[in-house]
């Protein structure tokens, strides 16, 4: 099998992952969302394990969460309802959208069994006017993973797991500097699946399978392609099939700008003699999220990696009832249509629903771009 | 500001306001003198209501002249806006706006005049309506004010911050933003010092934009003022323990205007002194706002401002009523934090207590205190599909409060677009949830 297979099959069960850490001893901690450091989890010798969902229709959720609520945040409660997170030591949440504000409502109140911890970072980002309350914040968090560790997060632990985090965001840094070539030497799909399996793998172990996934896709031979070099953005898409079907319409996606891809690693901790600043400042420069403040500073980053990237074209892949990018969406679209970028965007259900549809707007929308 | 603006302002107001003084006498006139309908179900309506048509209709008439003399400042409805009072702007509310809008059935319309423009379904009915109003120009209330300043605080919902950042794109004027950290039991010290920190900021850029500095004494009025005017408001709210109840929510929806939109001016306090001795005499004199009331009901989240009436009268038909509304509630229960002689510091953190800003429980525990205070015999619990932090979590309260034996009906509606609410499947499901109720 090769690397890149392994790291497809990774993503395809990521539970697999979880539960052989489990099997090992070790404790697990879920999480979502980008704004607090998985370095502290590990810190804490527990495996960062970011959370997925998977495409089905909502089940259990339904008699606690209102259907126009987001389909993502319902799919994981019903896999936390059914069991199916019974290997989490706990949860951690960051504090990026209402909903998520009552996830953790909801889940500390009928999954008892797993303990749920919500940083409440600010979400007014960049300059330090936040500063002193997000230390504090870091520094409680700190305290209630080394709770459920039941082990202490030294400043030294901190400093490793800055520093092994940051050699896997160099890596995929590097593997997402491969797609800049024209053809690039892997799929946006696969670029997806090997991010999913990255995230939730322990880093240490992420970082030797990258190194010879570069190795292997470098030596790769792809047939050339006269597509556009689309870019995919929106808020949360942990399954592939939307952007293979993109692909198999004659786009070339070249970069994402997604919750689970490139926003995990854009960003390295720089240095700072105190690790816990070190990963303020990390967070606080991490303005990738339409959740996040200033959204100017989201959308120069998009623009910047559309010229990287040599786009023709975007795709916002809006997931249904996900408020901050809906109203987000009119301004990210006006902004790259002024740079004579077409965009369009599509609202899509977490549960794959409706795809014959979208594949009609996306084949035309491809159509569109590429004469 | 010009010569010419501020004579159009003052004039235009004046003029204005002598026509609403006139036409307030007239419907007092008319209240006093014209024979109650013999049989409608409701006792006459309060004897203070041409004033508040006045108080209201004031205030948008000197938004549509403010911008060409005064600052203005848009802002939410959770905002600590005293400073801004105190340094002389002419507050506009959007969501405010999109009530007025909703009730005068301008909702849909509007919404979809946003859609057009590419705003999703999906997103607030209050952000839908207000863009709406933007982009095509419509409004009920003639015209509203450009804004020199936005004020946004995140304490109601993370959805004021994704639109008015809509906001400042659109009119390039500087975007306050108060950012509160989400409290689930009481505000931790450093978030206090958080909001106060960003308070402080947000009043050198007002300080800026206005061109003058903040003067401590009026702030310490205004301060004042607002919690004077939000002790009355709950007092008035807790008039309606009283059975029969002398006013519902029905009324307190749209007697709460002035304290969301006018807190901290002294008209606002003086309404409301007024409102209390209405609803005084109501009680001594045995007068329910209901002829024949006999099922109380607490209600909710935010109302569904185009079928007020409609609603009403059903529960009405029914000998049913809102006494009492999580809602209302929430303009009041704050009053004992807001400490005038320590304004920024108490107004941290009254800003950070608001129900919409803390959990679940939270709500649930408030909603069953309203019952037993105010000796409901159930609950409606309105399922607005905009409002995600107000509705998600209402699935579980029903349980819990039936659990406690306490009737709850979950009914789905949208404040603001009526193409999210089923007239019909709506009136069977409280038919049938009256007719369950034992009273
Ligand atoms: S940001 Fe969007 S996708 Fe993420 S949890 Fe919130 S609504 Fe769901
Ligand atoms: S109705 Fe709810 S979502 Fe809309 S602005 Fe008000 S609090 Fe926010």
């Amino acid at each position: 099998m090769s690397t890149l297979e392994r790291l497809q099959s990774i993503a395809q069960n990521p539970a697999r992952v979880a539960e052989r850490w489990k099997a090992d001893g070790g404790k697990v901690l879920g999480y979502r969302c980008l704004y607090l450091p998985e370095e502290i989890i590990w810190a804490a010798g527990m495996l960062p394990y970011p959370l997925y969902g998977t495409p089905e229709p909502v089940g259990l959720a339904d008699a606690y969460f209102q259907s126009c609520t987001c389909e993502f945040i319902r799919n994981l409660f019903d896999h936390a309802l059914s069991d199916r997170l019974a290997f989490l030591d706990g949860l951690a949440l960051s504090n990026t959208c209402d909903v998520v504000r009552r996830l953790y409502d909801m889940w500390s109140r009928h999954v008892p069994a797993t303990p749920v911890y919500l940083v409440n970072n600010p979400q007014k980002l960049l300059g330090e006017a936040n500063r002193d309350y997000f230390m504090e914040e870091l520094r409680r968090f700190r305290a209630r993973m080394e709770e459920i560790a039941g082990r202490e997060i030294t400043d030294d632990g901190l400093r490793d797991a800055i520093a092994l985090h940051n050699r896997t965001r160099a890596l995929l840094r590097e593997l997402y500097a491969l797609r800049e070539q024209d053809p690039p030497p892997l799929t946006g799909a696969e670029a997806l699946e090997i991010c999913m399996a990255v995230t939730v793998l322990p880093a240490d172990h992420a970082d030797g399978l990258l190194t010879e996934l570069l190795a292997e896709l470098r030596g790769r031979q792809v047939e050339p392609s006269d597509g556009p070099r689309i870019l995919v953005t929106g808020s949360m898409l942990d399954h592939p099939a939307l952007i293979r079907m993109v692909e198999e319409e004659g786009g070339v996606v070249v970069i994402d700008d997604l919750c689970n891809t490139s926003r995990t690693f854009w960003h390295r901790v720089e240095d700072d003699p105190d690790p816990l600043t070190a990963l303020y400042r990390f967070l606080n420069s991490r303005a990738l999220c339409a959740c996040m403040h200033p959204v100017e500073a989201r959308i120069e980053h998009v623009l910047e990696l559309v010229d990287t990237y040599r786009v023709d074209a975007a795709i916002d892949f809006n997931l249904k009832y996900c408020h901050p990018f809906l109203y987000e969406a009119p301004l990210l679209k006006e902004r790259l249509e002024a740079e004579d970028i077409p965009v369009t965007v599509l609202e899509v259900g977490h549960d794959l629903s409706g795809h014959g549809q979208l594949r009609t707007r996306i084949q035309a929308f491809i159509e569109m771009v590429s004469v | 500001m010009s010569i010419e603006g501020a004579l159009r302002y003052y004039l235009g107001t004046g003029i204005g306001k002598g026509v609403l003084r006139f036409e307030r006498l007239r419907n007092e006139w008319r209240l006093r003198h014209r024979a109650p309908k013999t049989s409608s179900p409701f006792s006459p309506p309060l004897s203070t209501s041409p004033w508040l048509k006045e108080l209201i209709s004031r205030h948008y008439l000197t938004g549509r002249y403010a911008d060409a003399h005064r600052k203005v400042a848009w802002v939410t409805s959770g905002a600590p806006v005293e400073f801004l009072k105190a340094l002389g702007y002419y507050l506009l509310y959007p969501e405010n706006h999109g009530a007025v809008c909703g009730i005068r059935r301008r909702g849909e319309e509007l919404c979809q005049a946003a859609e057009e423009a590419g705003y999703s379904r999906d997103i607030c009915s209050y952000a839908r309506t207000d863009l709406g109003s933007l982009l095509s120009g419509r409004t009920p209330v003639g015209r509203l004010p450009k804004p020199d300043l936005l004020l946004c605080c995140t304490n109601i919902c993370q959805t004021v911050l994704f639109w008015y950042r809509v906001l400042a794109a659109h009119f390039r004027v500087p975007l306050v933003i108060i950012d509160t950290p989400f409290i689930y039991s009481t505000a931790p010290a450093h978030a206090v010092d958080f909001v106060q920190r960003q308070l402080e900021l947000g009043v050198e850029t007002a300080e800026r934009v206005a061109g003058r500095s903040i003067d401590p004494a009026e702030l310490e009025r205004v301060t004042r003022r607002s919690r004077e005017a939000v002790e009355l408001w709950m007092r008035v709210l807790e008039r309606a323990r009283h059975v029969p109840a002398p006013i519902t929510a029905f009324d307190e929806f749209i007697h709460m205007g002035p304290i969301v939109e006018m807190r901290g001016d002294r008209a606002t306090v003086d309404y409301y002194r007024a409102l209390l001795a209405t609803l005084d005499l109501r009680i001594a004199r045995g007068t329910g706002a209901l002829k024949q009331e006999r099922i109380r009901l607490i209600w909710d989240n935010l109302p569904i401002w185009y079928r007020m009436r409609g609603l009403s009268e059903l529960l009405a038909r029914h000998g049913a009523t809102l006494v009492a509304s999580t809602y209302t509630n929430a303009w009041g229960e704050l009053a004992a934090l807001i400490d005038p002689s320590d304004p920024m510091r108490s107004a941290a953190r009254v800003y950070l207590h608001p129900i919409l800003n803390r959990g679940t429980g939270h709500k649930l525990d408030t909603i069953q205190r309203l019952a037993t205070d105010y000796a409901a015999h159930g609950v409606i619990l309105h399922s607005d599909r905009s409002c995600k932090p107000y509705s998600v979590g209402q699935m579980d309260q029903r349980e819990r409060l039936s659990a406690r034996g306490i009737p709850a009906l979950l009914l789905e509606a949208d404040h603001n677009d009526p193409r999210a609410f089923a007239d019909e499947q709506a009136e069977n499901r409280i038919q049938a949830f009256l007719e369950m109720i034992p009273s």
